[in-house]
């Protein structure tokens, strides 16, 4: 069965009038999409994603390479399976003066929907009260919705959301959030782009991670979020900068957290004894300890290179750190190589 | 294609501008006419329907006032209609609904066709009928035989198919250009101003221009060509380059240009 989604050696340069070509997307090759999962499409702004999508979509023409959706080429056959495909590319788009209603009911009849469609996703988007009135008053999120709606209406396998959080405020992101993870529910494959890694985390079960238009990891998100970097763990004590002395002297790196009288420190949750014992021998003994959580955002960063660098120690009778370092120490990511991928059957690389 | 038509039709007709412009033309039509009565009869003068305003039986100069408003009306519903697309980007969700790009601008060119030929039609129609009304108030409609009345309706209808033409052609224009601004204020430049220039300096190539056959075609009178320059001193001749019909023809086929123009170039543009 081929992939819902597959580009082998994709390629797209834009070439502008003053000469200087553009290489939106080069040479990427995916395979990715099962049915009621939902598919995290991740990279810096600028990385491709929306050419990618755009590829996907037959919108733009790939210079080199092919694009394939239900095992049809995007840029000839797209028509053959665009009645499976729901997307949502960008903004939310509909006409403005419309309502939602009039919105809907022009693409059900491009296809020969039967407009008692339009209330089912209508229901689903929670906006059958609000049918009426234009698309132009919608606030973001409710404009969001309805373009999901009427990517709905076809009743797609596959539905492609690009930046479904942009400009979303939080109630409207866990709106969004819970409405992606009900129609994956209904066995829809989910394809979220998106550069907002908290979210991802939240709603996706598998992850590709792309960068100047190259693919950089794709796998499940357990199998992501391994390349986190090596494991931490926090240590919560009262004399923090003593402390730190003590862990610095012991051969270990530590580094103080925004939260006061809080150390990271980049040791194997394994051998975090080791801490505990040269702690107690300085007679200095902590209040907590427990494994820093490896998140998609390190992971994320570490991939893509884009990782700021550890902040430096802080100056000596610092009490606690400043706002900024707080801000740095929050974000910090492990400097060492990541590590080996773990195992993970059925997720290439 | 039939679901895609009527959509097209459906959306076109939805739009604002499909329903204001003629409103606001029918409106200037009224309020003309009504100006037209009181000068009329404060003047002590009269108004004969079939001579002053029709110009004799075959009516040819019937929809005069309005000969240039029609196609204009046309080509900016038309060209606004794919314009909206592009100003909203609802072109890329139209497009993962129909991706077969020609099969698009094609129900596309075919909905601007059929609807502002009925419109066009309608207000030509009104148009008649408030002429006839301010000639039966304000003078006579004495003489409007069945002869007359049959160029009348001829008349309103290659006017409005003229309109049609001018709506698909102004879709053309602006998918070509993409941007709907730009092709309407280059429209109204070249109709008043390139056209009128070539028609002084290249007399013979002036035949087959857009705006002079859309003229004769829809008023149902032949086009002529200039003999002699009107620079050069000497006799200057009008004569008769090719009838109504044919200029219908050559209308016909600069809409068709313009619109597999468009579908050259919509077919292989990137929509991002």
């Amino acid at each position: 069965m081929a992939a819902i989604i597959e580009t082998q050696g994709l390629r797209k340069v834009y070439s502008r009038r003053r000469g200087d070509d553009v290489v939106a997307v080069e040479g990427l090759d995916l395979t990715l999409g099962r049915a009621g999962t939902v598919h995290g499409f991740l990279g810096p702004n600028g990385s491709g994603k929306t050419t990618t999508i755009r590829c996907l979509l037959g919108l733009i023409r790939p210079s080199s390479g092919v694009a394939q959706v239900f095992g049809e080429n995007s840029t000839e056959s797209f028509h053959k399976v665009s009645g499976r495909v729901g997307a949502i590319v960008e903004n939310p788009k509909m006409f403005p003066h419309f309502s939602a209603r009039k919105n809907l009911s022009l693409l059900a009849k491009m296809a020969g929907i039967p407009k008692s469609e339009i209330d089912r996703v209508l229901e689903i988007v929670q906006l059958a009260d609000r049918d009426k009135d234009s698309f132009e008053s919608y606030s973001l999120g409710m404009k969001q919705r309805l373009a999901i709606a009427g990517a709905l209406l076809k009743n797609p396998d596959l539905l492609i959301l690009d930046e479904p959080a942009n400009g979303l405020d939080p109630a409207g992101i866990a709106e969004m959030r819970i409405l992606i993870r009900d129609i994956a529910s209904q066995g829809k494959a989910i394809l979220v782009s998106s550069h907002q890694l908290a979210e991802i985390e939240q709603v996706c079960d598998e992850v590709t991670i792309i960068d100047r238009g190259r693919l950089i990891k794709t796998g499940t998100l357990d199998y992501i979020r391994g390349f986190a970097g090596a494991d931490n763990v926090i240590v919560q004590i009262a004399d923090r900068d003593k402390a730190r002395e003590v862990i610095l002297n012991a051969g270990f790196e530590a580094r103080p957290r925004p939260e006061p009288n809080e150390l990271l420190v980049d040791v194997d949750v394994d051998q975090s004894s080791e801490i505990t014992r040269h702690l107690a021998e300085a007679g200095m003994y902590l209040s907590g300890l427990r494994a820093e959580q490896a998140t998609l955002e390190q992971a994320f960063l570490n991939l893509t290179g884009n990782a700021p660098p550890p902040p430096g120690p802080p100056a000596a009778g610092t009490a606690a750190p400043s706002v900024d370092q707080g801000a740095l120490a929050d974000g910090v990511v492990p400097t060492a190589p990541p590590p080996p991928a773990p195992p993970s059957p059925g997720a290439p690389s | 294609m039939m679901n895609l038509l009527l959509a097209e039709g459906s959306r076109l007709w939805a739009r604002r501008m499909t329903r204001y412009f003629p409103l606001i033309l029918a409106a200037l039509m009224l309020a003309g006419i009504v100006i037209a009565y009181f000068v009329i009869t404060n003047n002590d003068d009269s108004v004969d329907f079939v001579n002053d305003i029709g110009g004799g039986v075959d009516a040819r100069s019937m929809l005069g006032p309005i000969t240039v408003l029609l196609p204009i009306m046309a080509f900016v519903i038309g060209a606004s209609y794919v314009g909206a697309d592009i100003k909203t980007g609802m072109l890329e969700q139209l497009l993962t609904w129909e991706p077969r790009r020609l099969r698009l601008l094609s129900a596309r060119a075919i909905a601007c066709l059929v609807s502002a030929t009925i419109i066009a039609g309608l207000l030509a129609l009104f148009f008649v009928a408030l002429a006839y009304g301010l000639s039966s108030a304000a003078g006579t409609v004495d003489g409007a035989t069945g002869e007359f009345w049959g160029n009348v309706a001829k008349l309103v209808l290659r006017t409005g198919v003229a309109a049609g033409l001018f709506c698909a052609f102004g879709l053309g224009i602006t998918v070509m250009v993409n941007s709907s601004m730009g092709s309407i204020v280059a429209f109204v430049i070249y109709w008043f101003v390139v056209e009128n220039l070539i028609t002084a300096f290249l007399s013979k190539v002036a035949v087959y221009l857009p705006i002079q056959n859309a003229n004769a075609f829809a008023s149902g009178e032949d086009v002529e060509r200039l003999e002699g320059s009107i620079f050069g001193g000497g006799d200057v001749d009008f004569i008769v380059s090719h009838s109504y019909i044919t200029a219908g023809l050559i209308l016909a086929g600069w809409t068709l240009a313009a619109v597999l123009g468009a579908a050259f170039i919509f077919n292989r543009r990137d929509i991002a």
